[in-house]
């Protein structure tokens, strides 16, 4: 836990609500999204006990129970006029090549989103797509359902990724609520505590209690869920018992509430870069995997060179997504500065000019506990001005620091902007260095690395 | 200890020895879930029948065709553990446990002085003295191997191991149990004056691969969490001797007793012996939610803090976060710390419009 | 003088290395492999040898290119082989470019300047970008070496780099702080995992490598090299004699509170070689004010009593704040301990994180203790590579700073809650351990010293 979220939690404990950590949504949410919630039984991950399927914020336009959700054959029938749907909605999200550098590219104009109670539920869909995509005998548009699906559980290690939404953890990344990160976990659990924000009294202990007693998915409480429905499925009744679709609609309805808290946080800037970037990213690999034209199709096992290529994207996503939003959302600013990683000072501007050069000098002064250290590269929120630490002095509760912007300092920039900062207060993050950009995969594999680009032992 | 609330020190409580050393009441093996049944902190913790039957389809997997058990020592063999021809043993469950212990005792020995007749062992029974409570720990689904002059201990587990995916916590508790029968093992061998290096220092773990039910192994090597866990067992079974006798606080509570009878009798037990909440109980022990509620105040129930812990009670946090100073010199750095980042989060949200919280002040929480 | 039979297996393992280079059915335990592994302990001479069989392998008309991870790591490598009399191209970014550049060295930015060099010394990345946008002047070498090897992780540069010869030589020392992702956990865990070192990833797909061990160390004296066994899968053992190492303090300045207490601690390190100095009282925030003054007390008592030592190879010498390495875990500790340092009036010492000291070495070095500050055991801070680069920098001794609180992590053994890759071994629990042991140690032999 960071120390701003230490600090918040007493505030959220005082208040008995949800308390916001974030003043901007670190996650772009489409008009265009679908909900499903779904449980499973315990221990089967290729199971279904039901699922309610929609857009969120409405009522489910598919709600099906599954009386025997161990048979894939018996769920898949019942499941057809889903998986359509799901599917007609895919094929709206249209792709189409352009030229590229390396010959097949794709774009699109929007990407799909899926919204899911938790990253519980995302493992589970991914293992379900990963079923449907390779059980040849539930038919090519399965298979068709599960390339879809993966292609955006795939996305999932990006930053700020709105492909797969998983509600429980998006609410708890902008609000606190008082309690262990494994209870926030619970999605009925935050929203109560956000519904709470509504309530002078905040929420009750009775209420919290009935918010944990409820169900979230994709595994229901044993004796609740899993028990009558294994029961009923042994006996051959079928038909699944009542307590699935009332679940469904209660999960549903949690759904809904998560959903509506998060849309009216605005947006950040910061998320709708990355979703655009992503939205090609998505592109390509549905784009090939639709023609069949294009970058190979994905493995269930990368080849080395692939991997590696993709693990520096997604390192310098994140690193570029996380210097943005803590530019943009004060909030993020301040949980850096608690960190050390990141200042509000009070700072007085100098411009020199000498020799054609400019230079501009901040000397700012902070009471807070912890200030980044000499050397390191800083952005100033709100701007476009990258400085220099050039100077720490002092101690914790009293820190100068001098910060450098100009062609003397490498890294710094927004000299413009700089030169017409006035003295006052600013909040500035530690942003990352300039890197060079990534190669493309070698062509030859390495005498040491004989399989790097996919081979003898890869699928 | 009465037989209804004494808890089975089996594999899954020993793996779980030493990792909450600061609660007392942990140390003492009482079954809290059955204990507080009923009571306004009835855990609830229900077993799955589906996750149940899923564990029984794969060990019938993993037995094959008329129980040769062909597909299990394949899947062993695929990862270079390979048995040879032998034969395989599987105690029967008919008989008593400390039969079976007695067996497997026999069996151990042979194996260990190379006899290799059998290479297969299932359904053992590892006699334990944890703290002089002598238990057979049954280790369920659980292969001993003999592969060349080492005994390998293989957990068959039904969760799927699929491509790209590695279910690493899964795995970790696995391996957990796994070196419970490893430390089992060992004290055995050194009982019959063996050696107790021929027990493996990796654990294998057999899963279903994909989406059938073939077995896969993989090999770990379990050496670290096994000599770690053989400190932490030391180290509980000490607590545990310099404990007081709870049996006394259990007198004349037994299935039949109310459950608010049951609850005094805990708190008697709280009492005496001291609990420590953190937030990893509520998935491990029947008493979480009396500790959570009596915890109301303590840092601890959010989980591991590095600024409110040291307050030890999140109103005096709080106070501390609002310039009240702090009693002693030693708390003045954190006291500032914390002051400091409010003041920072307070300059936050004014600069962003984000609205300041009422109440001002924490309110003294309710007892449970 | 050094142990002579430990002086004898150097040598006779450090020129396998070289045997090999030039002709692969030599080379001890390397001979018939592809490629070539030497896991050297901290300290070992590992570079000194790198370099010598590079020399032989230039000197044998073969054209080798040397990388590394860092730039000065591959500044160091083309002064010692041009040192050695052999030429060599220090391939670099424009402002690495050496100026002016040593004897023997040519320092430049220019990839054509690479065309016919015999030998070629830049980065890990240098060379894999240099492959793939310069591959005609840089041509092709006969064998590569690549010193840390440990610390260069297997992406896409890496790939490019290791396509630039037939045969590689990897160096490195195996029990520092791994190759490691900001990502949470990395994506692609299994045999195609990025995040490994090239050597362990080169195993992994099945190259054929040797493998050669450098199993002693001539930095760290005769009492802190059995501290180093919990690191490295082999016994290790230090060249230097007990007798060849002496420390010799001046008389303490008067002090009171943690001044005087920071005199006992670097009192007992001087005879023991280690020390602890106890700060009493709870851990409190790993970022703590009052270690980071400690650690500063102890620096400046060190420079104010006056210091000298004597070892084999430079005699007797006073310690100035060069000498002296400070190692912290984080950032923010790091600004304290230089707020600290301001304050005591001392300059020159080197404040640097853990990770920012490797492949550095210091007459002494005061360690601000992992773990002092934390709640629970944790694996960044308890991470064995960040230990072993602490335990094995100095030449003469160490005092390591922290809170009585720290304790509490070490007296009950954590849970490990993930499994990491099958083969691989537990990073946490294997720290903590490592840990464990290091405080036993210090304890038994009365080095540690109570605040």
């Amino acid at each position: 836990m960071t120390a701003l979220r230490e600090l918040v939690a007493l505030d959220s404990i005082r208040t008995s609500q949800a308390v916001p950590v974030r003043s901007r949504r670190s996650v772009v949410l489409s008009d265009n999204a679908r909900l499903i919630v779904f449980y499973q039984l315990a221990g089967n991950p290729y199971s279904v006990i039901g699922v309610a399927y929609g857009r969120p914020g409405q009522r489910p336009d598919h709600v099906v129970s599954c009386p025997d959700p161990l048979d894939r054959d018996a769920v898949a029938a019942r499941l057809v006029p889903l998986r359509d749907g799901l599917l007609d909605w895919f094929a709206s999200h249209r792709v189409r090549a352009v030229p590229s550098p390396t010959g097949h590219g794709y774009e699109a104009a929007a990407m799909p989103q899926l919204v899911v109670t938790g990253v519980g539920a995302v493992e589970a869909l991914d293992d379900l797509a990963y079923m449907w995509r390779y059980t040849p005998s539930l038919g090519p548009d399965w298979e068709r359902l599960g390339r879809e699906v993966w292609a955006l559980t795939d996305l999932r290690p990006w930053a700020a990724q709105g492909a797969v939404v998983p509600l429980a953890q998006a609410l708890s990344e902008h609000y606190d609520f008082g309690i262990s990160a494994p209870e926030a976990a619970k999605l009925s659990v935050g929203v109560a505590f956000c519904d709470a924000m509504s309530t002078p009294a905040g929420l009750s202990p009775a209420q919290l209690a009935l918010a944990e007693e409820h169900e979230a998915g994709p595994l229901g409480r044993p004796d609740d869920l899993d028990a009558p429905v294994w029961e009923a499925a042994l006996a051959r009744r079928g038909e699944a018992p009542a307590v699935v679709r009332r679940t469904l609609l209660e999960t549903w309805e949690y759904c809904n509430r998560a959903w509506g808290h998060l849309r009216a946080i605005p947006v950040s800037a910061a998320a709708t870069a990355e979703a655009d970037r992503l939205r090609t990213t998505w592109a390509w690999r549905v784009g090939a995997d639709r023609t069949g034209v294009g970058q190979v199709r994905r493995r269930a096992l990368p080849a080395l060179a692939s991997a590696a290529g993709t693990l520096d994207q997604l390192e310098a996503a994140q690193e570029r997504f996380q210097a943005a939003y803590a530019l943009e959302d004060l909030m993020v600013a301040a949980e850096a500065a608690g960190e050390g990683k990141g200042a509000r000072v009070d700072a007085s501007v100098t411009v020199t000019r000498a020799n054609r050069r400019t230079t501009i000098t901040l000397d700012c002064r902070t009471d807070q506990p912890l200030v980044p250290p000499e050397g390191a590269l800083v952005g100033v929120a709100g701007t476009s001005v990258k400085a220099r630490v050039l100077a720490v002095t002092g101690g914790p509760g009293a820190w100068q620091l001098t910060l450098g912007v100009g062609s003397d300092y490498e890294g710094s920039s927004g000299i413009r902007t700089a030169e017409h900062l006035r003295n006052g207060h600013y909040w500035f993050v530690v942003v990352p260095e300039g890197g060079p950009g990534p190669l493309p995969p070698p062509v030859v594999a390495p005498p040491t690395h004989p399989r790097a680009l996919g081979g003898a032992g890869q699928p | 200890m009465p037989r209804a609330f004494e808890a089975a020190t089996d594999a899954r409580w020993l793996a779980r020895s030493g990792a909450n050393p600061d609660c007392g009441a942990g140390t003492i093996p009482i079954d809290y879930d059955r204990l507080l049944a009923g009571t306004d902190f009835d855990p609830r913790m229900g077993q799955s029948p589906a996750a149940f039957a899923a564990g029984r389809s794969f060990e019938k997997a993993c037995a094959g065709v008329s129980n040769s058990y062909a597909p299990l020592l394949t899947a062993l063999a695929e990862k270079g553990l390979d048995t040879g021809n032998g034969g395989i043993e599987i105690f029967p469950d008919s008989l008593s446990d400390q039969e079976r212990a007695q067996r497997t005792r026999r069996r151990l020995r042979l194996i260990c002085s190379g006899d290799r007749s059998v290479v297969l062992i299932l359904q053992a029974v590892l006699g334990f003295d944890f703290a002089g409570h002598v238990t057979y720990i049954r280790p369920d689904a659980v292969a001993l191997v003999p592969v060349a002059d080492r005994l390998f201990v293989a957990e068959m587990k039904s969760f799927r191991l699929r491509d790209g995916h590695y279910p690493a916590g899964k795995i970790a508790t696995a391996l957990e149990q796994t070196a419970v029968y490893q430390v089992a093992l060992r004290r055995i061998l050194i009982e019959l004056h063996l050696d107790p290096a021929l027990i493996s220092d990796e654990g294998v773990i057999v899963c279903a691969r994909n989406l059938g039910m073939e077995p896969v192994a993989t090999r770990h090597d379990n050496g670290h969490r096994v000599a770690t866990l053989e400190q932490r067992i030391a180290r509980a079974e000490a607590r545990l001797r310099a404990a007081p006798d709870p049996r006394p606080l259990m007198a004349g509570t037994d299935s039949g007793t109310s459950a608010a009878d049951r609850l005094a009798a805990f708190v008697a037990i709280v009492d005496t012996y001291g609990v420590a909440y953190k937030p990893s109980c509520l998935v491990n022990c029947g008493a979480a939610f009396w500790c959570r509620a009596d915890a109301a105040d303590d840092p601890a129930r959010l989980g591991n803090t590095r600024l409110l812990a040291p307050a030890a009670s999140l109103r005096l946090a709080d106070a501390w976060s609002h310039g009240t100073a702090p009693a002693g010199p030693a708390q003045a750095q954190v006291a500032a710390h914390l002051a400091g980042v409010r003041r920072l989060v307070d300059a936050a949200r004014a600069d962003s419009g984000l609205p300041v919280p009422r109440p001002a002040r924490l309110r003294r929480a309710a007892a449970p | 003088m050094p142990n002579p039979a430990i002086v004898a297996a150097a040598n006779a393992s450090g020129a396998l290395l070289g045997d090999w280079l030039l002709d692969p059915s030599r080379g001890g335990s390397l001979a018939g492999h592809a490629h070539a592994e030497v896991s050297a302990v901290a300290g070992a001479g590992k570079t000194h040898h790198l370099t010598a069989a590079a020399s032989r392998a230039v000197g044998a008309g073969a054209r080798v290119l040397l990388c590394a991870f860092t730039n000065e790591q591959v500044i160091s490598l083309a002064e010692r082989l041009a040192g050695g009399g052999t030429q060599v191209v220090h391939y670099a970014a424009q402002r690495e470019v050496l100026l002016p550049a040593p004897a023997g060295v040519t320092s430049t930015n220019n990839p054509a300047d690479c065309r016919g060099a015999r030998a070629v010394a830049c980065t890990a990345y240098k060379a894999g970008s240099g492959h793939h946008r310069h591959a005609s002047d840089l041509g092709r070498f006969d064998v590569g070496l690549v010193d840390e090897a440990y610390q260069v992780r297997t992406d896409r540069t890496a790939l490019w780099m290791l396509g630039l010869a037939g045969r590689w030589a990897f160096v490195g020392d195996s029990g520092q702080i791994e190759v490691f992702t900001t990502l949470p956990s990395s994506p692609f865990l299994g045999p195609s995992d990025p995040v490994t070192s090239i050597v362990d990833s080169a195993r992994e797909q099945g190259a054929d490598i040797g493998r050669l061990e450098f199993d002693w160390t001539w930095r760290l004296p005769a009492h802190g090299a059995p501290l180093l066994a919990p690191f490295y899968d082999m016994r290790v053992a230090s060249a230097a004699l007990p007798a060849d190492r002496e420390m010799v303090l001046g008389p303490a300045q008067a002090a009171r509170g943690i001044a005087r207490a920071a005199n006992r601690a670097v009192q007992a390190a001087a005879g023991l070689g280690w020390a602890f100095l106890e700060l009493p009282g709870e851990a409190l925030d790993p970022a703590d004010g009052a270690v980071a003054e400690a650690v500063a007390a102890v620096v400046a008592g060190a420079l104010g009593r006056g210091i000298s030592v004597r070892c084999e190879r430079h005699g007797w010498r006073p310690v100035r704040p060069a000498d002296i390495g400070v190692a912290v875990s984080t950032n923010a500790q790091r600004t304290l301990v230089e707020a600290a340092l301001r304050t005591a009036r001392v300059r020159g010492a080197r404040v640097a994180t853990y990770n920012g000291h490797q492949g550095l070495e210091y007459a002494l070095c005061v360690l601000w203790h992992p773990a002092s500050g934390l709640g629970e055991a944790d694996a960044f801070y308890l991470d064995m590579g960040r230990l072993c680069v602490g335990v094995s920098r100095h030449r003469h001794a160490a005092v390591v700073v922290g809170r009585h609180g720290l304790r509490r992590i070490f007296a009950d053994p954590p849970l490990s809650p993930e499994a990491p890759w099958p083969g691989r071994a537990d990073r946490l629990l294997g720290g903590w351990r490592a840990h464990a042991a290091l405080l036993d140690h210090i304890d038994s032999t009365g080095g540690t010293i109570v605040a």
